[in-house]
């Protein structure tokens, strides 16, 4: 409970003030309304002057009535001394001075106003529950019907109860679990303190944006309650049983929840430390660290706080992945750092990576986002192989790498370099960037989405490559080196891919992609009065079959027409396939692509229920075309 | 001095309507002073002063002094319409 204290005649100056401000407003508005009297009676034309006079009789009612207000409360506040104190300033609680107010002015008396008495009721009754068996103070919790519990009576009896008190209560019932009766009244209990802390802390403003001082109403919650829970091991034990019963909590205290139940000693720790004392019932399970995962993942701006806030330390969201053990826990450290590296930058907290000035390295302080991007990275290789694979984590990383691509770029080589040797797995040695890929690989939407932003043209140089290799003349060896010199990033997911046992996958990936790089190189070229692919492309020879098509039409780069246009927004997923699938079927281009590739495209069948969708949008184009040209493609579909 | 009233003129007396006009500024200017002097006021009481009836005092103060500024730009835009009516071509 804070404690106010003001200078009551500061106040009552303050009141003077305002009622003179009414009344030169008052004398103000009394010469434009006789003036505009007049005018009405002379001037019936003048119109349209507005609402002045009206909002400014109403600011001479609302002023007087809030210097009345202030007034009352420097009253108040003299009533509700306790004596002087240094400098003048006269304190009082806020009981006190609430009692007072609500004495001297019942009329102030609003919501905001009696929060304190509210609070103080709570408390009265929280210092009674300090001594209750748990299943009496259960029953009384039952009682005030906790789950429209007033949220300053709510906080009142957490402020009653006490960090320690709270901790005892929750311990005697997990002492009394054993007894038959037991389970039901300890869960009763910790259920009925969950909504408690749920409506307490409803008195917590939400974080607007990281950084955000933490902001708690009149009567609300003692934010450093949770905190101090934290700090004992029957604290953490209380935060473990409460924690799944509360459904959400604002930023602030799900960063404090975090900080006590993800990055503070383990439950293998308290459980180890409390020996001889046999392990409480309801720490079996790592449902408390899960819920306080999923409490601080709903908030991408507390997430993001907290790493912020443990800059100089070990990395709050690293810890957590590291620690998370069940699918549930790495889950939910995967939303955490897609709070950290995705979301902040879709919001704008964050910049994307970007490489430091080179020589004042140590100058350039890490941000959140650059500290967890290494830590991921580096990392990847000594602690993902006892961690389990999930979706929802792979999904995560390949989200990453299309929100921060310049970091995975730029920083290849020197995880390389550091890991190369590294004794790994059994697929052959992988880099960090490998092992991350492999994570994301589990995946198969997640290594789509990577394979789509890595692959690509300015950053592959195979555009350059079709660009100055006429049609026919492209080998194998020459698309192989330009992958590998030019592009160890896609050599990078290949790895990852290969370990991950997705080599078929990711192959159809890279010749789509590249597909669709020779069909925009190849229309582009084609536009344009000679060049190699126009050359081919007029005169038909040698070229893949879908290049063709789209140079015979000679259109395929224009986006003025509304047919091309339209079929070329709905289809490009279809178009890459027909470039792939031509260019498996190209002499040159199979020896380029793996083996699984073409076996894979050789069975177009598995793609066709991604194509399904637009595929009478892409039938209609097809008859378009020139009958020759549909010819030549409908075999690739049917 | 009053226009004569002739069938489809609505008549203007410019010196009614510049009074009028008149008094507006002088309350666009009395309100905006009085809101100028918001930071020393809310400060001398504001000092040393926390807990609940401090955020209950902070909202009405703000809310006071937003709408006095509000009527300030109301009346000055009042007094303006009034002097670009008086000066209106008669037809």
């Amino acid at each position: 409970m804070t404690t106010s204290s003001a200078r009551p005649e500061a106040l009552r100056r303050y009141a003077a003030r305002v009622r003179a401000i009414a009344r030169d407003v008052d004398d103000a508005v009394a010469t434009v309304s006789r003036n505009a009297a007049i005018c009405a009676d002379r001037s019936p034309g003048v119109t349209g002057l507005g609402a002045a006079p009206l909002l400014a009789s109403r600011l001479v009612v609302q002023a007087n009535v809030l210097a009345g207000a202030v007034s009352r409360v420097a009253g108040a506040f003299e009533a509700a001394d306790h004596g002087p104190a240094p400098g003048g300033i006269r304190r009082g609680d806020d009981v006190a001075l609430a009692r007072r107010l609500s004495a001297i002015s019942p009329g102030l008396m609003t919501g905001i106003l009696r929060a304190p008495l509210d609070h103080e009721r709570g408390r009265r009754l929280g210092r009674h529950l300090r001594s209750a068996m748990p299943a009496d103070a259960a029953r009384t919790l039952d009682r005030l019907g906790v789950d429209q519990l007033d949220p300053e009576v709510a906080s009142g009896i957490l402020s009653g109860l006490g960090s320690a008190g709270l901790a005892r209560l929750v311990d005697r019932a997990e002492g009394e679990a054993r007894t038959r009766l037991g389970p039901s009244i300890r869960d009763d209990l910790v259920r009925r303190l969950g909504h408690v802390l749920r409506a307490a802390a409803t008195t917590v403003a939400p974080l607007g944006r990281p950084g955000d001082p933490a902001v708690v109403s009149a009567g609300g919650l003692d934010l450093r309650l949770v905190v101090r829970l934290g700090r004992t091991r029957p604290g953490r034990q209380a935060l473990r049983a409460i924690a799944p019963h509360v459904t959400t909590l604002p930023g602030p205290v799900a960063v404090s929840l975090a900080e006590a139940l993800l990055l503070g000693p383990t439950r293998l720790d308290d459980f180890l430390s409390s020996a001889p004392v046999p392990p409480p019932a309801t720490g079996d399970d790592a449902s408390g660290e899960v819920a306080a995962l999923r409490l601080l993942a709903a908030h991408p701006a507390a997430a993001y706080d907290l790493e912020a806030r443990h800059r100089s330390g070990v990395s709050p969201t690293l810890t957590i992945l590291d620690r998370a053990q069940t699918a549930s826990e790495v889950d939910g450290a995967a939303a955490v750092i897609d709070a950290i590296l995705n979301t902040s930058v879709d919001r704008g907290w964050a910049r994307t990576w970007h490489r430091p000035f080179t020589g004042e390295v140590a100058a350039v302080e890490a941000t959140p986002v650059d500290r967890v991007l290494s830590g991921l990275v580096a990392a990847s290789i000594r602690s993902d192989r006892r961690r389990p694979a999930t979706s929802a984590l792979s999904r995560t990383l390949g989200r990453t790498v299309s929100h921060h691509l310049d970091f995975f770029t730029e920083n290849l080589d020197q995880h390389r370099d550091t890991n190369q040797s590294a004794d790994i797995g059994v697929v052959g040695p992988l880099t960090s960037t490998g092992r991350f890929f492999q994570v994301v690989s589990r995946d198969l939407r997640a290594l789509d989405a990577v394979a789509a932003t890595v692959i690509r043209p300015d950053r592959t140089g195979i555009a350059t490559l079709l660009a100055d290799h006429p049609p026919g003349r492209l080998t194998a060896s020459d698309v192989h080196e330009v992958l590998t010199r030019e592009t160890p990033l896609v050599t990078e997911l290949r790895s990852g891919a290969d370990a991950a046992g997705r080599s078929d996958r990711f192959a159809v990936l890279l010749s789509i992609h590249l597909g669709q790089m020779a069909l925009s190189k190849a229309a582009g070229v084609a536009g344009k009065a000679g060049g190699p692919w126009g050359k081919a492309a007029a005169t038909g020879a040698k070229l893949p079959l879908p290049v063709a098509a789209r140079a015979a039409e000679n259109q395929w780069g224009h986006t003025d027409d509304d047919r091309e246009d339209a079929v070329r927004h709905a289809s490009p997923y279809r178009a890459a396939v027909v470039a792939a699938a031509a260019m498996a079927a190209d002499p040159d281009w199979r020896r380029a692509l793996r083996p699984t590739a073409t076996t894979s495209l050789d069975d177009l069948a598995t793609l066709k229920p991604a194509l399904r969708a637009d595929q009478d949008r892409f039938d209609a184009w097809l008859h378009a075309q020139d009958p020759v040209v549909a010819e030549a493609l409908t075999p690739l579909f049917r | 001095m009053s226009i004569p009233l002739t069938p489809g003129v609505v008549p203007i007396d410019p010196l009614a309507t510049e009074a009028l006009a008149a008094s507006l500024d002088l309350l666009a200017q009395r309100l905006a002073s009085l809101a100028a002097t918001e930071d020393d006021a809310a400060r001398s009481a504001g000092e040393d002063w926390r807990g609940f009836t401090r955020q209950w005092f902070d909202r009405e103060h703000l809310q006071l002094f937003g709408q006095l500024r509000y009527a300030a730009a109301a009346a000055a835009e009042g007094a303006v319409a009034a002097r670009r009516q008086a000066v209106r071509p008669i037809p």
